[in-house]
């Protein structure tokens, strides 16, 4: 149910301070957009998510395989677990070719991360506190291959976030990438077949490499967007889990619980 | 993002009025390519300060004549494919004029999206950047090939007679590779076509200050950070510029 | 920077300028899941000028942008429901099964947003890239292709709501995800023309008010077009201001 108000419910100076603070929100996302492709995994935990204890505490970062949960395990997943990554992957690299150093400056040596932010749906909380954002991402992910050329594929997210404000400022609390198509350079999604074979996924393979906090299907590429997840943000007045995008918000969260 | 508590309302209106003009005048950039408006761009984007600058992979056209000269060689370009094109292709082209066929062969579809924008606080200037996903066709001597193309463009912005121009542009391309191919390759894996060898005569003027800015990715890349995001500022003077 | 408009009316335009994005991007994510009956009925004005636009042609008035988009809305979910209900297991116990068809995500980028001194409507392009995908095909394979367009989008003031009052859609470039290179594809096209032609445009011309075509798509001898211009600072809507011109 949408939740209309009429624009009397807020004063002028709100009305003004509120389209700051969606314009805010758009920024931060886009920054995140940066930061990823700058590698910059542990500065945008730092300074684009929450900090304070209680909301690190619930904070999560989902997929279609089920979420992390805490600042904790997302930054197991995020940041240590895709350096080790980036440091086999430089390690095989530095094999290869003794040309290139090991040292922690190239990490990331022949790879590239393209995942820039479109198509933004935000809504403020009525009491200004919280908001919800759906963006979409159009994005490339390239990685190095010895003896090239590098693994390319698209990737196409639905970007499902919830923010709170801390101390005056915007940060990611929840945030969820729901992957929708997953397709190599050069190759026709036409020859893909609809029922992947398990662990084909390269998406799905990071993901549950590591240790994920809760695992679930949240969302089911092959169903298109019938599963309705992550859905679209309506206008609230205050924060409830149950239509977060944390892990309470799935719709399958009760079930996943009683299991 | 700035406080935006430091604001009066109406400063704060003003500001989001700057910062959908500034976003308009980006768009108005990307799309004036696909219309193949070059030659309008200098005059109608850019700044009159003399240290103007266009920032690319190979270097920076550096002041207005070096700026003028890039989107000139790209109007000869424009040309040079009608011209070859109408020949090629009589049939199709009949019964246009010269005006109306300028601009076929080409189609430069550079959308940009991921913007972030920080309005200086003396209102002054104003910084930006974006991510371009871009589809962009040109006419080669292997016929015309369509690219995908991921590029970062930041910019410096001025208020000038209360309208927002383009002072410092950087245009970073990350892929530049034929559509439908690996883009770590480097490779075009098209044939050289002698109907279009003419194309080999034409070229981009290149940057005046040549200076090596950033590499198109590639397997043997080593890794390399985007540009500085723009950060809130209260004038110029106390920020980075995107220009030389 | 509107300065010959009072606080009040700037701060309404602001929202204004708002509104125009956040109404296109909830299209684009009611399209992708095919809830064109939620989109016609919450976020569109019921008026006799609200207009939509494609290649083919344009309906005029709500009641024929209903009729186009969710009355006669391309059925082939029912088809695609009943060939899956027993190749993949969740199909059959889906309750809503429209997005079955296809998910047809339009990316939203490039917008240039101007709102109407007068604070009654607002006018914005983008350029959208887009993918159309499915991977329901009873050869149990995946499909999907590139969709490249440009968006001109007027919305109203109404009743105290912003709403959508007229859409253009103009594609340039469609090709399989990710082995087409539209260029060198156009060329060969030209070159070597295929059998019987270009295929027929489809029209859908029933109940169309101004037939097609409106747009082309690119080819290699396609003439510049600005079918949806940008829009630029206005005080009231006007067919000089518009993406329907009124007849």
């Amino acid at each position: 149910m949408t939740k209309k108000l009429s624009k009397s419910y807020f004063t002028e100076d709100e009305r003004i301070l509120r389209v700051w603070d969606i314009e805010d929100i758009k920024d931060l996302m886009a920054r995140r957009g940066f930061y990823i492709a700058s590698e910059m995994h542990r500065e945008e935990l730092n300074d684009l998510w929450v900090t304070s204890p209680e909301y690190r505490k619930t904070a999560s970062l989902g997929s279609n395989l089920g979420y992390y949960v805490g600042m904790d395990d997302i930054a197991n997943y995020y940041v240590v677990k895709h350096t080790e990554d980036r440091q086999k992957l430089l390690d095989a690299c530095c094999a290869a070719n003794p040309a290139v150093k090991n040292h922690r400056d190239n990490l990331g040596y022949g790879c590239m991360t393209f995942h820039p932010v479109s198509t933004a749906l935000v809504v403020l909380s009525d009491d200004g506190h919280t908001a919800r954002g759906n963006w979409y991402v159009i994005g490339q992910d390239s990685t190095w291959q010895p003896g090239g050329p590098a693994s390319c594929r698209w990737s196409n997210d639905k970007l499902a976030v919830d923010f709170v404000k801390e101390n005056g400022k915007w940060k990611i609390w929840h945030l969820v990438i729901a992957n929708d198509i997953q397709v190599e350079a050069s190759k026709t999604l036409n020859d893909k077949p609809t029922i992947a074979p398990p662990g084909s996924d390269p998406a799905e393979v990071e993901f549950n490499a590591g240790d994920p906090t809760v695992r679930m299907l949240t969302h089911n590429k092959v169903l298109n967007w019938s599963d309705n997840y992550p859905t679209e943000p309506e206008a609230y007045f205050h924060f409830d889990d149950k239509d977060s995008y944390g892990p309470e918000g799935h719709p399958k969260y009760e079930k996943y619980q009683e299991k | 993002m700035a406080d935006n508590t430091r604001f009066t309302t109406e400063e704060l209106v003003g500001r989001f009025e700057d910062r959908r003009d500034v976003k308009n005048l980006m768009g108005k950039y990307v799309v004036s390519m696909l219309l193949k408006k070059e030659s309008t761009m200098l005059k109608n984007f850019w700044s009159k300060k003399s240290d103007i600058c266009l920032g690319v992979n190979e270097g920076y056209y550096q002041g207005t004549e070096a700026i003028g000269a890039y989107y000139k060689s790209i109007d000869k370009y424009t040309i040079a494919t009608r011209d070859l094109l109408v020949k090629l292709f009589p049939k199709q082209t009949a019964g246009k004029t010269q005006e109306q066929l300028y601009g076929i062969g080409p189609f430069e579809d550079r959308c940009i999206n991921n913007a972030v924008v920080e309005i200086a606080a003396d209102g002054k200037s104003a910084k930006g950047m974006w991510a371009s996903l871009g589809n962009v066709t040109d006419v080669t001597t292997r016929g015309p090939v369509s690219h995908w193309v991921c590029a970062t463009y930041a910019a410096d912005f001025i208020l000038e007679d209360e309208k927002w121009k383009i002072w410092h542009l950087l245009y970073l391309e990350d892929v530049r590779s034929p559509a439908g191919y690996n883009w770590s390759e480097g490779k075009n894996p098209f044939a050289e076509l002698p109907d279009f060898a003419l194309m080999a005569a034409v070229s981009l003027a290149q940057p005046n200050v040549k200076k090596v800015l950033r590499e198109r990715y590639s397997l043997n890349r080593p890794f390399t950070k985007l540009p500085r995001i723009p950060e809130p500022y209260n004038t110029f003077a106390e920020t980075f510029s995107y220009g030389i | 920077m509107k300065k010959h408009l009072t606080l009040s009316q700037r701060i309404h335009n602001a929202e204004g300028a708002q509104a125009a994005e956040f109404l296109h991007a909830k299209h684009a994510y009611l399209h992708a899941k095919a809830h064109e009956k939620e989109e016609y009925s919450e976020i569109w004005t019921r008026s006799e000028d609200a207009s939509w636009a494609h290649s083919f042609g344009r309906w005029r008035g709500w009641k024929n942008v209903w009729w186009g988009h969710v009355a006669n809305y391309n059925l082939i979910y029912l088809d695609v429901y009943r060939q899956m209900y027993d190749l993949v297991p969740e199909v059959a116990f889906l309750t809503d099964f429209r997005s079955l068809g296809e998910l047809a995500m339009h990316s939203l980028s490039t917008d240039i947003i101007e709102v109407a001194d007068d604070g009654q409507s607002a006018r914005a392009s983008f350029l959208t890239p887009g993918v159309i995908s499915s991977a329901l095909h009873p050869e149990m394979k995946w499909k999907g292709f590139v969709l490249w367009e440009r968006y001109g989008a007027d919305f109203v003031f109404e009743d105290g709501e912003w709403k959508y009052l007229h859409e253009q859609v103009c594609p340039d470039l469609m090709g399989p995800f990710d082995a087409a290179n539209s260029g060198m594809d156009s060329y060969n096209r030209l070159v070597n023309p295929p059998a019987g032609g270009p295929p027929p445009m489809d029209t859908n011309a029933k109940r169309l008010q101004d037939i097609g075509p409106l747009h082309n798509s690119y080819t290699t001898v396609q003439t510049v077009q600005n079918t949806v211009p940008w829009p630029e600072p206005y005080v009231t809507m006007d067919n000089n201001n518009t993406y329907t011109q009124k007849l």
